[in-house]
């Protein structure tokens, strides 16, 4: 799978699988940048009468997503929401797509929060593949973190393997991650993983968070 | 003295990760940044807690909150502050009314983050029982947008005594 090198910011970019027939050397941002709340929501009122419409490409799509985690008075936290219902009103591939190809040229960890919010309010169908981009080794660590943590939350059943199999990363940020997922999701067969996951941990400071995790989980 | 907070991320800054490039992205400014880079400037516990629980509000989850904290007048050696309080947009106004920009240019601010790194500097750590407990501490009418004012009723549920919860 191929991601964006080049920024969002540059205007041009290429992309994942979000449409093949997109050209990452034509494509062009199209939006205005918002720099008040009314701007982003007059933006935001055309995104809705065109998802409406069913005239959503994937341009569009980009466009989107390169307004999560703005630092902007514009994105107020009414605008965020609706923004974050516009890209949920897209096809799910497509949509998971265009936000891993964004944070992956932005791993910014505001921009990652609020993606992982994003792709928390997809279709639960998405969560596939979400599971399958956790495992891509070309992305960024803290991408893939925001990737597990959205799966996890959108289908925590679906998502458990991933959540265990992160548990043995060779990247820390993804094994500190699941760690503090089984906590937070008290996953019925989290307590045994973490145990397991403890006599094995070569890191110090992943040690600790395990044992940490361990102390909140309910016995 | 007042620090300026950023939200970021442990593994950027510390242990086997700790990663130069990782920080300057954390400072990378997009053109949807239209008002520089947020920064929260606080002075005691209580600001940095209105902090902490806006940004849990903002990304509706209760873990762990890094924030690098830097003090202005270090700030202020690469470039204006500006205190932006209409500018800020998570659902907490009390972190709102902290809210600064860093309205700088991309090479002030990449050399900002490269001498942070170099500085060897790292995140003050809120674990998510701390979060938990400073978001247990807002009004759900007083915060703003209505997926948070639910996550915080949600919290608050959680720690309400059995016989009161609904």
């Amino acid at each position: 799978m191929m991601f964006a090198e080049s920024s969002p910011a540059t205007e041009t970019r290429s992309e994942g699988r979000v449409r093949p027939s997109t050209s990452p050397k034509t494509y062009r941002a199209t939006l205005a940048i918002p720099t008040t709340p009314e701007e982003a929501s007059n933006l935001l009122t055309r995104v809705e009468r065109i998802v409406d419409k069913g005239r959503v490409t994937n341009e569009l799509l980009l466009d989107l997503a390169r307004f999560l985690g703005a630092n902007s008075a514009a994105w107020t936290p009414v605008n965020r929401a609706r923004l974050r219902r516009a890209l949920a009103g897209f096809d799910g591939t497509a949509v998971v797509d265009a936000i891993v190809a964004m944070i992956q040229s932005h791993p910014r960890t505001d921009i990652l929060d609020e993606a992982e919010l994003a792709l928390r309010g997809l279709a639960p169908h998405s969560a596939s593949r979400m599971r399958r981009l956790v495992l891509e080794p070309g992305l960024d660590a803290g991408v893939r973190v925001c990737i597990l943590r959205a799966a996890a939350r959108l289908d925590t059943s679906g998502s458990a393997e991933s959540v265990r199999l992160a548990l043995s990363d060779p990247e820390t940020e993804l094994r500190d991650a699941a760690i503090a997922l089984l906590a937070e999701l008290a996953l019925p067969t989290g307590r045994a993983w973490l145990q397991q996951r403890l006599d094995r941990e070569s890191s110090a400071m992943v040690q600790d968070a395990i044992r940490d995790a361990l102390a909140s989980f309910p016995r | 003295m007042s620090y300026l907070l950023r939200r970021t991320r442990r593994a950027v800054w510390v242990g086997g990760t700790r990663s130069r490039d990782a920080a300057v992205r954390e400072f990378e400014r997009t053109d949807a940044d239209t008002d520089g880079l947020s920064v929260f400037e606080v002075e005691n516990d209580e600001q940095r807690s209105a902090v902490v629980a806006a940004i849990a509000c903002e990304r509706q989850r209760m873990s762990r909150v890094d924030l690098l904290e830097v003090e202005r007048d270090v700030i202020e050696r690469y470039g204006v502050v500006q205190n932006t309080p209409d500018k800020g947009t998570t659902p907490v106004p009390a972190a709102n009314a902290l809210h600064c920009s860093l309205d700088w240019d991309a090479e002030t601010l990449r050399r900002f983050a490269e001498d942070l790194f170099a500085e060897g500097r790292a995140p003050r750590e809120h674990s998510a029982a701390a979060v938990r407990a400073v978001v247990r501490r807002l009004d759900p009418d007083g915060v703003l947008g209505d997926e948070a004012q639910a996550f915080v009723r949600a919290e608050r549920a959680k720690s309400a005594p059995s016989h009161e919860k609904p």
